[in-house]
């Protein structure tokens, strides 16, 4: 506990009020250590991006206590967020800029100085396979392109913890293997790495650490093979498992011509 | 021209540091804001290639507005009653605009993802959004003001000139910050859904009151009166910004000035500065939460079926040639009642067709029927026909959108009808914004002026639609819901609908014209309209479809 970076106590989250009231996040309790990579899955709607979004501070208005680096994330997310990186689900970038002005653009956000930023910049571009495309605007670039220059976008600042959304959305193979090798040898480097995924092969491969989520609370959480059972094998059973998956038979033909009963 | 603006914000980088923004943040994402403005489209600083610019004719219709404003201001006497009411007039036409359009531009949310995660204070994210729309605003403003500043210039010489455009700047800024004020004044009071909900209204309310005592006021005044008045200052006018930047130019003539006019002077360079170091160091907070609460992909459910939705929504088959003119009417229908933005660009001019009507009937409270009756012919047709004007203005909306990548749609479907998707929405917006407040006003009508105004009720509907057709033809409308919402555009819709009024006063003197003549021969001509309408329909749908058309799916091919 003294060492750890994230301590997370009875963190709620909800919407609206009365019977319109929608609670996303019910009871969330983590401590998380440095250098550990930390597969969060879930099903949609569970909470992850909900989560995600509260560490990194986009959501600033919450109930619990979220303590990063041993700092208050309501009183000083400033300085908290100078020190992590965010790598979001949606492809949130200005894509009228060039990879080059957006890089630049994000780290003198962070404050970076101009030679560090052009050197980090072309070194990330170049690691992407991207700098022959630097100049050009993103409005052309295809989705996969563009995640690229999110996940480069994200860690510019060398940011000791990173969250990461979806971020193999749209990458090609090759890619995803360049990622998931550079996620590992980041947590090799103390950086602690929060992954949220639906790519269940992904998860179980490279996370030091699994939690899921239901319902907005925490349904498991340990290493993968601490959580596997004889019943469930494989993450994606587990997580079948765990979240109330029902293997109904499919049948197309219901599908597209039976009636629909409320 | 981002390097000029660059130039500009780095004057002030100690004041801007001093109000504990952090420059370097600062100057990058004003920057890159108008770097991304400018890049977006043509605009009116880049006349080179084939598309005209909208931003430029814009500005030359507000200079032209401006030449209008100036004369009349300076046919009066005193130079500090002439610059006030000039004031007045920049400062409710600036207010106008930026509740209408530039609200959203203030509050945008849809680069939290890019801004939020990173270690900017909200004070640098408020002073980026007032700095942003400042930059527009400031082009309006200069527009305004050109033909004055030429008027003072030539009449007074000297130093006044410059003095004169200082206090256009400190009247831009002054309207901003006091835009900004009442908004995040009102953030405190709710949140959430509730506040958005409640800065559409308060749109309304704030556009009303703002034109209501713009257009009424100067009513109540003799004008023969004014001509030779001199202001003296009473109370009330240190509480009238206007005055204070009228006192503040008047004192670049060096001319002796009493002590009321060096305070007034004071105030409008005091009251922007304390305004906006209030604003930022006091109240950015507050905007940050606004800002963060758009961050939530969860929302509470709501119910988006109205019972005005509903109507419309089975009213369609009575109106509607195909299935997807349906499709276009339904499509339009669901996106109209639940955005946002959309209801915020058309609701105001609701509230403002209110003032037109008081305006125009004068109605005298003590005996309302019988003023109201003794209205001349010309009051009574133009307030029926300017019924329509809201309407049209929520017609001209329709291309809009903050996800125009959703038009993918359009390209995808195997769908050769395209001008029926816009001929049903048109349809809808029309079903639900022109011929509801025709019904509305058609009894109470009748009751006053009698039956014999029936045939023009009718004609003045059909002539609001005949019209707003017309425009769709020559702006050539694109598909709905399938352009971005610009920056550079900002200002269009007070354009456009100013220009709309032009159009209707011929309207309403066409419909004057045929009050003289028989019952019949009017219900004949409205049959005549009526019959050209369906021929500008059929004529929308089929350019969709001719390869030779007016309009492509150019637009959409490009964003996809």
């Amino acid at each position: 506990m003294e060492n750890s970076q994230i301590t997370i106590r009875n963190l709620k989250k909800s919407y609206g009020k009365g019977d319109n009231k929608n609670e996303v996040l019910k009871d969330i309790n983590l401590v998380i250590q440095p250098g550990q990579i930390i597969g969060y899955i879930g099903p949609n709607g569970a909470g992850k991006s909900t989560t995600v979004k509260i560490l990194c501070g986009i959501i600033p208005d919450f109930e619990g206590e979220v303590t990063i680096f041993g700092k208050d994330l309501k009183t000083e997310s400033m300085e908290i967020k100078k020190h992590i990186g965010y790598v979001p689900e949606t492809g949130a970038l200005y894509d009228l800029l060039t990879p080059n002005e957006y890089l630049s653009f994000i780290g003198t956000l962070y404050g970076l100085e101009k030679d560090k930023l052009e050197s980090r910049a072309g070194n990330l571009l170049s690691f992407f396979g991207m700098e022959k495309h630097s100049d050009q605007r993103m409005d052309t670039f295809s989705k996969g392109m563009k995640q690229k220059i999110l996940i480069m976008a994200g860690i510019i600042n060398n940011p000791d913890i990173i969250f990461l959304d979806e971020p193999l959305s749209g990458l090609d193979a090759n890619t995803v293997i360049l990622v998931k090798d550079l996620l590992i040898q980041l947590a090799k480097d103390g950086k602690t790495i929060f992954y949220c995924s639906h790519l269940m092969d992904v998860v179980e491969k490279i996370s030091d650490r699994i939690i899921l989520i239901n319902n907005g609370i925490v349904v498991a959480d340990g290493t993968f093979e601490e959580l596997k059972t004889e019943k469930a094998g494989t993450l994606e059973m587990l997580f079948a498992q765990l979240t109330g998956r029902k293997d109904n038979e499919i049948n197309t033909e219901n599908l597209f011509n039976g009636s629909h009963k409320n | 021209m981002v390097q000029f603006a660059l130039f500009l914000v780095r004057l002030f980088k100690a004041p801007i540091q001093w109000l504990g923004v952090d420059f370097p943040q600062f100057e990058i994402l004003i920057g890159t804001k108008l770097t991304i403005d400018f890049r977006s489209s043509p605009t009116g600083f880049q006349i080179s290639g084939s598309k005209k610019s909208t931003f430029l004719y814009q500005l030359l219709t507000f200079s032209l507005f401006g030449l209008l404003f100036g004369i009349a201001a300076f046919s009066i006497g005193d130079l500090i009653l002439s610059l006030t009411i000039f004031f007045t007039v920049i400062m409710v036409s600036l207010t106008m605009t930026i509740i209408s359009e530039f609200t959203s531009v203030l509050f945008d949310q849809r680069d939290n993802y890019i801004l939020l995660p990173r270690p900017i204070s909200s004070r640098t994210l408020l002073l980026l959004r007032l700095v942003h729309i400042q930059f527009y605003i400031g082009f309006i403003a200069l527009a305004l003001s050109l033909a004055t500043g030429i008027i003072v210039a030539v009449k007074y010489k000297g130093i006044i000139i410059l003095i004169y455009f200082i206090a256009v700047g400190l009247s831009t800024w002054m309207t901003l910050i006091f835009t900004t004020f009442i908004y995040l004044m009102i953030s405190k009071v709710v949140n959430g859904e509730r506040f958005k909900d409640l800065i559409t209204y308060a749109q309304i309310a704030i556009a009303v009151i703002i034109f209501g005592s713009y257009q009424i006021v100067p009513r109540l005044i003799d004008t023969a009166v004014l001509k030779n008045v001199t202001m003296s200052v009473h109370w009330w006018t240190y509480y009238f910004p206007p005055a204070w930047l009228a006192a503040l130019v008047k004192l670049s003539l060096f001319t002796p000035v009493t002590t009321p006019f060096l305070l007034l002077s004071f105030l409008a360079v005091f009251v922007p500065i304390t305004g906006a170091v209030f604003l930022i160091r006091s109240m950015s907070k507050g905007f940050g939460n606004i800002l963060a609460d758009g961050s939530s992909e969860t929302v509470t459910p709501q119910n988006g079926r109205t019972l005005n939705t509903r109507l419309t929504s089975r009213i369609n088959k009575y109106l509607c040639i195909s299935e997807i003119e349906k499709a276009g009417w339904n499509l339009a229908v669901a996106t109209t009642s639940r955005d946002r933005k959309f209801k915020q660009s058309v609701y105001p001019f609701f509230g403002i067709m209110i003032v037109f009507g008081v305006i125009i009937l004068k109605p005298d409270l003590t005996n309302l029927a019988v003023s109201l009756q003794e209205n001349g012919e010309l009051s009574k047709y133009l307030f029926i026909v300017i019924c329509g004007f809201s309407g049209s203005t929520a017609i001209l909306q329709l291309p809009y959108t903050d996800t125009p990548e959703a038009a993918w749609i359009y390209k995808a479907l195997p769908l050769k009808e395209n001008g029926h998707l816009l001929t049903g929405a048109v349809k809808a917006i029309l079903f639900r914004f022109i011929i509801p407040i025709y019904l509305l006003i058609t009894i109470p009508s009748i009751l006053l002026w009698g039956f014999t105004v029936f045939p023009q009720i009718i004609l003045s509907c059909l002539g609001n639609i005949l019209l707003v057709l017309i425009a769709i033809i020559f702006q050539k409308m694109e598909l709905p819901f399938t352009q971005v919402r610009e920056m550079h555009q900002k200002g269009t819709n007070s354009l456009r609908a100013i220009l709309n009024m032009i159009l209707m006063s011929f309207l309403v003197g066409f419909v004057y014209i045929t009050s003289s003549l028989s019952g019949w021969i009017t219900i004949l001509i409205c049959g005549l309209v009526a019959g050209l309408i369906v021929l500008i329909f059929r004529f929308i749908r089929k350019s969709w479809i001719s390869p030779k058309g007016w309009v492509t799916l150019r637009n959409i091919e490009e964003r996809l």
